[in-house]
């Protein structure tokens, strides 16, 4: 069966071909994987030997170098494992209407997609956590080489409405590892830094993409009532002279949520519809691996 | 064509001028956009209220003109009348009043009022009529007669018809007859009142004839005496009234205007009547006097034609003869000559005596009879297709805009 609107994506997936995304903090499961482990363990590349014992596992002697030296020594190496990631994808509706809306949401999709096709290539578990009006739809984390498609499937299958908060759906979020938090931070802002804290401080790598349209960045408006459209009851007058003030207190929110967030110890990348999504997902997965904010 | 309610029209016209008052402001409403970032924008006046010089949505003020004026000519219910008048006034006026007196009652008259004067006979408007040597008052009957001869016809050129009376109501006004014309005619009859002033008794005082020396009038006069005209009386044979004469007149005194002629032809014998007298001479009609139609005949040749014309002027009167005297002879010396002009002189007497009220039964409309033609109840088919039409323009912006929005 064909999946509606895979051509879309199919120069991306070129794109991200080879891309590698590696966890920045240890993943502490035990299925193997691409991403070096918390835990130490047999591994045939011997890093160091210890004496025995009493308790260790007797598998993991080194038995010829007992049977040469007449001593016991256990081999230790680094364990490789996988790091589940879950992609949480902000579908209110301040996410895909008005001004700059539609490319905002493409560019949605597009890194929605991207980062687990290249989750996908390095062997780990992806899901995707769609935060909607009507209800969350959720698709667990997954090793399975359709998970690409299911997504793609699932996300051009829904359209943006209503202003769900984000923050609930992060309650109670086991076996991930890195959670990548894809929204215009318009919702529940405080709620779900909170909620985001207290991932990080769980050890789940946070990643937060602040995704930004240039609509919204330079207003080309001349005149006209400006709705938001999760909250029909705030309509303020767009004209020239309110321009500079809007510029001023917009960037002062993104500034704002940029230093919050960074210091909870997340991730932190301010993404613009404009990028080409190919190059906004590498963007992100360096400075995933690395460290501070990037934009 | 009249309005039944042309108070609409005036109430119309202001609304249209709010119309357009109103695209004259301008309520500056822009578009609205949907924005994610709404709140960052600063709070401020969603609307701009300015004036204009030239009117915004003009084709939307047109088709609000429109609705306003066609709901406003529903609303003031057009009737067309034809050659109709909507109100028309007859006046029966007595014309023994005084000449001030008929004037002001001939001036609350619009120009399609109809006036029924009357003394003797009564004509309408101005139309010239014989009158009969009979009844020297003004008889309410003659008016009474001509008014239902011509009602049917005022009435179907009319939408409502007002009958009033200017009278005095003095000796010989009310006949015998007057109440049985009076049950014929099923209007109510507007009594005007007459102001006339009191009677006074008069002085008596002597002819004085004025004009040419060697007259025979004069002769007449001298043996007259001054016992007959009541406070004088001036006989003007000149061609021409003086200012003496006027004033004379207005003083009370009688003045005849007998412009001495010389015939032209030998004379025949005629009667010239006055009151109940009658003087049989040989006489000639002048017929640049004999003719004129100003003022009240009172003395008539023996066919009935006008002879001589009283007009009230002040507390007199002004007589006009249309009579030229033979240039020569002795009959103007005779008792009838004499009796004859006494009796012209005194004619001024009857017009200012007796003033009465009117009577009841004149003014209510007799019982059982119904007024056909007064006051019809009119209905304007125009009106509620005007009104439609106001409303179908309506329903059609609220569609459009309807239309426009969604």
């Amino acid at each position: 069966m064909a999946v509606p609107g895979l051509h879309e994506y199919g120069a991306l997936l070129d794109a991200l071909r080879g891309v590698r995304w590696m966890a920045r903090l240890r993943p502490r499961t035990t299925n193997v994987g691409a991403h070096v482990a918390r835990r130490i363990g047999p591994n045939v590349e011997v890093t160091e030997y210890r004496p025995y014992r009493q308790g260790d596992d007797p598998r993991r002697l080194d038995w010829k170098l007992l049977a040469r030296t007449d001593r016991a020594y256990v081999r230790l190496a680094p364990d490789v494992a996988t790091s589940p990631t879950l992609v949480l994808l902000d579908g209110s509706a301040s996410m895909g209407v008005g001004l700059g809306g539609e490319s905002k949401w493409r560019q949605a999709r597009m890194l929605c997609v991207g980062l687990a096709a290249v989750g996908r290539g390095a062997g780990d578990p992806v899901g995707l956590l769609i935060a909607l009006g009507s209800g969350a739809r959720r698709l667990a984390p997954r090793a399975r080489g359709d998970v690409v498609r299911e997504m793609i499937r699932v996300v051009e299958d829904i359209a943006v409405d209503g202003s769900p908060p984000l923050a609930p759906l992060l309650e109670g979020l086991r076996g991930v590892e890195r959670l990548v938090l894809i929204s215009d931070l318009l919702g529940d802002a405080d709620a779900l830094l909170q909620r985001g804290a207290s991932l990080v401080a769980r050890g789940v790598e946070v990643i937060v993409v602040h995704l930004v349209s240039r609509a919204e960045l330079s207003l080309g408006v001349e005149r006209a009532v400006a709705v938001d459209p999760e909250n029909a009851s705030l309509r303020r007058p767009l004209s020239r002279t309110a321009r500079g003030a809007y510029a001023a207190t917009f960037g002062a929110f993104r500034a704002t949520m940029r230093n919050r967030w960074l210091a909870t110890g997340a991730r932190y990348i301010e993404i613009t519809d404009g990028q080409a999504p190919a190059e906004a997902v590498r963007t992100l997965v360096r400075a995933a691996a690395g460290t501070g904010a990037m934009t | 064509m009249t309005w039944l309610a042309p108070w609409a029209l005036a109430a119309g016209g202001m609304g249209m001028l709010g119309v357009v008052a109103a695209h004259l402001l301008s309520r500056q409403r822009p578009r609205a956009l949907a924005l994610a970032t709404a709140r960052f924008l600063p709070a401020g006046m969603l609307e701009a209220t300015t004036l204009q010089t030239v009117p915004i949505d003009r084709w939307w003020m047109l088709l609000r003109l429109c609705v306003v004026a066609l709901l406003a000519l529903g609303v003031a219910q057009p009737v067309v009348t034809g050659t109709k008048v909507p109100a028309r006034t007859v006046l029966l006026l007595d014309q023994t009043l005084p000449q001030d007196v008929q004037r002001a009652a001939l001036a609350a008259l619009t120009p399609t009022d109809v006036v029924i004067p009357y003394d003797t006979t009564a004509v309408l408007l101005a139309a010239p009529a014989a009158r009969p040597a009979v009844s020297p008052s003004a008889s309410l009957s003659a008016a009474l007669g001509r008014l239902l001869r011509a009602r049917d016809s005022l009435a179907q050129r009319s939408i409502t018809m007002r009958i009033a009376v200017a009278s005095r109501f003095g000796p010989g006004s009310i006949d015998p007859s007057t109440p049985i014309f009076r049950a014929l005619i099923p209007d109510s009859i507007v009594v005007q009142p007459v102001t006339v002033a009191p009677v006074t008794p008069l002085e008596r005082g002597p002819i004085v004839v004025r004009g040419i020396g060697d007259d025979p009038i004069a002769a007449t006069a001298y043996l007259l005496g001054s016992s007959i005209a009541p406070r004088g009386a001036v006989v003007q044979r000149g061609n021409s009234l003086t200012a003496q004469d006027s004033i004379a007149a207005r003083n009370g005194a009688t003045v005849v205007w007998w412009p001495a002629r010389a015939s032209s032809r030998e004379p025949i014998l005629q009667a010239l009547t006055v009151g109940s007298r009658t003087w049989i001479a040989a006489l000639e009609r002048d017929s640049s006097r004999g003719a004129g139609t100003a003022g009240r005949a009172i003395g008539w040749w023996a066919d009935g034609s006008p002879a001589v014309r009283m007009q009230s002027l002040g507390q007199g009167c002004v007589l006009s003869l249309g009579v030229s005297l033979p240039a020569s002879g002795d009959q103007t010396l005779s008792l009838g000559a004499q009796a004859w002009l006494a009796a012209l002189i005194t004619a001024c007497d009857r017009d200012v005596s007796g003033v009465t009220a009117a009577p009841a039964w004149l003014s209510a409309p007799p019982r059982g009879a119904t007024a056909t033609a007064a006051a019809p109840s009119l209905t304007s088919a125009a009106a509620p297709w005007l009104v439609a039409a106001s409303l179908c323009l309506a329903l059609t912006e609220l569609v459009l805009r309807f239309r426009r929005t969604a």
